[in-house]
């Protein structure tokens, strides 16, 4: 069930009348059972793992509190780590590592009938995002920095809450479980916020994502036919697509629980408008970025460490949050240009001073764009191969320019809109388009996105991208 | 709640209705206005008052012209063929046509392809525009799986993403509509096609039900219909089941069925063709020529 979907409206409504006109005591159960539901709309059998998932580490947190010693809480530590890492690397990994292994055997000219073989496996959706919340859960509880959830129906609901389930925003334990056990009452300022999030989130992914998706798919999905200039649009474009796919869904997902009483952390904050990698990351996908910052960078020593240890340690963490978007080369070198682009950065100190004005600003936040639009195209390759295709290719000037009217003339409009909309936000931080309150500016704005969206929002368009993650 | 929150709730309900409905009744004018483009196809073929209407998709676009079928049969002529919209869509037309004006002859153009293609459910929502205003273009919308009739409550999403159609059709360059035939010019340069076969596709029973409408139309207007496949590149499967099952029907009515499929076939020569499906527009003359005196000869 998509999120631009009529099928979820329905859903939505229900599950929003029953939460609201409930007694507390059910809210929790309420949601529990939309959330499942919401889950099973995609694969019915794939609830096993994320309940094989939860009961794993809910055992395990309650063994990690209850155990004396050190060693024993490390042990049930280990294995609500393994298994719920387990399950992500049989259904992520298996089939990516296993054909890197039978390639090297090949290489070495090992006995052929040494093989893994290729598992047909359907990659469960969302189970990137509810590992990483089931692994920060335990990870906390260790840590004593969150008491254990006794109340497994509570937990279960942690890991499965329908609106960041599949796609995030990845919370932490310590925001989201105390938020299940407040009585939210219907409120005007959660309803004006959360719809004011969901419109914004709707305008990104029907109006923007959707809609440039026609051209850079039918780019990226036929590069040998297309060379030099439209390969320049189709990356430029796809900057802003997947920005609109991505941050369009955790719009809706921050407004339609907000809307619930939920609050869910913020996940981009206008990434395009970064002066530094350093802050390109401190605005685009913050939830993951800061999930490896706590989980990954920090244990592994982060800065205060010696420098080429830092350096390593910034490199290993941008690297495996590549291979955590999927299971392909793409994205790992996508995650190790980023990588190298931090390390550059830390190591000529280019990273801003103070705040930049004027042109000098501008020119940051171009060369930034342009960095950051370079690595897209790996992450957007269907291979390595043809990512290096486009990377030869794509200064070719002499070759004909694919044109799709209709996509630029409606993807123009809605970048205008989005440009202003950011524009306006970065220059007043508070500003009221995401706050509480309304005037009769705000309110015709929203209207106005609501008719863009009515007008020029592609409706019969894909499945958001991180999905796939 | 304080009153003014009421307020502006009341302001942003009552503007989206306003601009709806506003913004819904001038794209209703501009649109009709469109003469350019799928839609000018559309409106065109919907206000055509011609003897002899052309059915089909792209293949009766590009294949039929009308000009060399007017002069032929000394009836006017205009080709509704539209690439991806096969039957429902011819259905809708026709159905549309005899309200205001009965053709003399309809001319269908069949290929197994209208019949298990099912990439034409898909596309209906192209069609919203037409929802309101013609009850047969409301009915094959509503075949669309996906379609939901809460899409239908917002004018400006009946017009969604026609703006630019509006654009253009108001400031691009007029486009001669060559009475709806669209002739290709590139020839055909890949030669070692596999021969099709449609014998392991399924029979949508949906399109053959809208086939069997615009059969029982063509009988209670006292229009006479003839079937057609065009010519291919390359030969169906000799033992085409959809084509056989095409003549039977068409036979059980006593209606003219053309099989055109072989028809260059003795030429041996892909200068007629600019792709497996489509004849470019020396093929496509060629052919209009021939099936005008087969007409003709019936007529």
């Amino acid at each position: 069930m998509l999120f631009n979907s009529i099928h979820f409206i329905y859903f939505y409504t229900i599950v929003l009348l029953l939460y609201f006109l409930s007694p507390y005591r059910w809210r929790w159960a309420i949601l529990l059972i939309s959330s499942y539901y919401f889950y099973m709309s995609w694969n019915v059998n794939y609830v096993f793992l994320i309940l094989f998932t939860t009961v794993v580490s809910y055992v395990s947190a309650i063994q990690i509190e209850k155990s004396y010693s050190n060693k024993e809480k490390k042990i049930y530590l280990i294995i609500s780590i393994v298994a719920s890492l387990g399950v992500l690397f049989f259904y992520k990994y298996f089939n990516f590592f296993g054909s890197f292994i039978n390639s090297v055997l090949d290489i070495t000219n090992q006995d052929q009938d040494v093989r893994i073989p290729y598992l047909k496996i359907l990659l469960p959706v969302g189970i990137s995002f509810y590992t990483f919340q089931t692994l920060s859960y335990s990870i906390d509880v260790y840590n004593g920095l969150i008491k254990t959830e006794r109340h497994f129906g509570i937990y279960a609901l942690y890991v499965s809450f329908f609106p960041q389930l599949v796609a995030g925003p990845i919370e932490r334990s310590t925001r989201l479980l105390p938020q299940f056990k407040v009585k939210h009452k219907i409120s005007l300022e959660n309803f004006v916020i959360g719809f004011k999030w969901v419109i914004l989130g709707y305008f990104m992914k029907l109006v923007i994502a959707d809609r440039l998706a026609l051209y850079v798919d039918s780019v990226y999905n036929n590069v040998y036919h297309n060379s030099g200039v439209t390969f320049v649009i189709a990356t430029f474009l796809f900057a802003f697509q997947i920005f609109g796919d991505f941050a369009g869904y955790s719009s809706i997902a921050i407004g339609i629980a907000r809307i619930m009483g939920f609050k869910l952390m913020t996940n981009f904050n206008r990434p395009y408008f970064a002066s530094s990698i350093s802050d390109f990351w401190h605005r685009w996908h913050i939830s993951l970025s800061t999930w490896f910052r706590d989980y990954f960078y920090i244990p592994l020593g982060g800065s205060r460490v010696s420098v080429p240890r830092w350096y390593l340690n910034l490199f290993l963490t941008f690297l495996v949050s590549g291979l955590w978007h999927g299971a392909n080369w793409t994205f790992i070198i996508w995650g190790g240009l980023h990588g190298l682009y931090i390390m550059t950065e830390n190591f000529f100190k280019l990273k801003e001073k103070g705040k930049q004005k004027g042109i000098e600003r501008v020119f940051r936040v171009i060369i930034i764009f342009i960095l950051v639009d370079f690595a897209w195209i790996f992450f957007r390759a269907n291979n390595v191969t043809e990512a290096f295709y486009i990377i030869k290719n794509i200064g070719d000037i002499s070759s004909d320019i694919f044109v799709d009217y209709k996509v630029f003339f409606y993807g123009l409009i809605g970048l205008i809109i989005l440009f202003i909309n950011d524009y306006f936000i970065e220059k007043n931080k508070d500003s009221i388009i995401l706050n509480s309150k309304l005037n009769s500016k705000v309110v015709l704005y929203f209207a106005f996105l609501v008719c863009v969206i009515l007008s020029i929002g592609v409706f019969n368009g894909g499945q958001f991208i991180y999905f796939q993650f | 709640m304080k009153n003014s929150n009421i307020k502006y709730i009341i302001l942003f309900i009552s503007t989206i209705l306003f601009v709806d409905v506003v913004d819904g009744n001038l794209l209703k004018r501009q649109f009709q206005k469109i003469s350019s483009g799928t839609y000018g196809k559309i409106n065109n073929s919907l206000r055509s008052n011609s003897e002899l209407l052309i059915l089909g998709s792209s293949r009766a676009m590009h294949h039929y012209n009308p000009n060399i079928l007017s002069k032929n049969t000394e009836l006017s002529c205009y080709n509704t063929g539209l690439g991806g919209y096969g039957l429902f869509y011819n259905y809708a037309i026709l159905n549309e046509q005899v309200k205001i004006h009965s053709p003399k002859v309809v001319i269908i153009d069949l290929s197994p392809n209208v019949i298990v293609d099912d990439k034409s459910y898909t596309k209906l929502n192209m069609l919203l525009p037409y929802y309101k205003d013609y009850n047969s273009f409301q009915e094959i919308i509503r075949l669309d799986p996906k379609f939901s009739k809460l899409e239908v409550i917002s004018n400006m999403y009946l017009y969604n993403s026609t703006l630019y159609n509006l654009f253009r059709s108001n400031f691009g360059k007029k486009v001669d509509d060559n009475n709806g035939f669209e002739p290709l010019n590139s020839k055909i340069n890949e030669m070692n096609f596999a021969p099709f076969n449609f014998r392991n596709e399924q029979i949508d029973p949906n399109k053959l039900i809208y086939l069997k409408k615009i059969i029982s139309i063509c009988n209670l207007y006292n229009i006479k219909l003839i079937g057609v496949v065009s010519p291919t590149y390359l030969k169906y499967d000799s033992n085409n089941i959809i084509i056989n099952r095409f003549k039977e029907i068409f036979y059980a009515n006593n209606l003219e069925f053309y099989d055109y499929s072989d028809f260059f076939r003795l030429y041996k020569d892909p200068k007629y063709f600019k792709d497996q499906l489509h004849m470019n527009q020396s093929g496509a003359e060629i052919f209009s020529e021939d099936l005008s005196n087969k007409i003709m000869n019936g007529l």
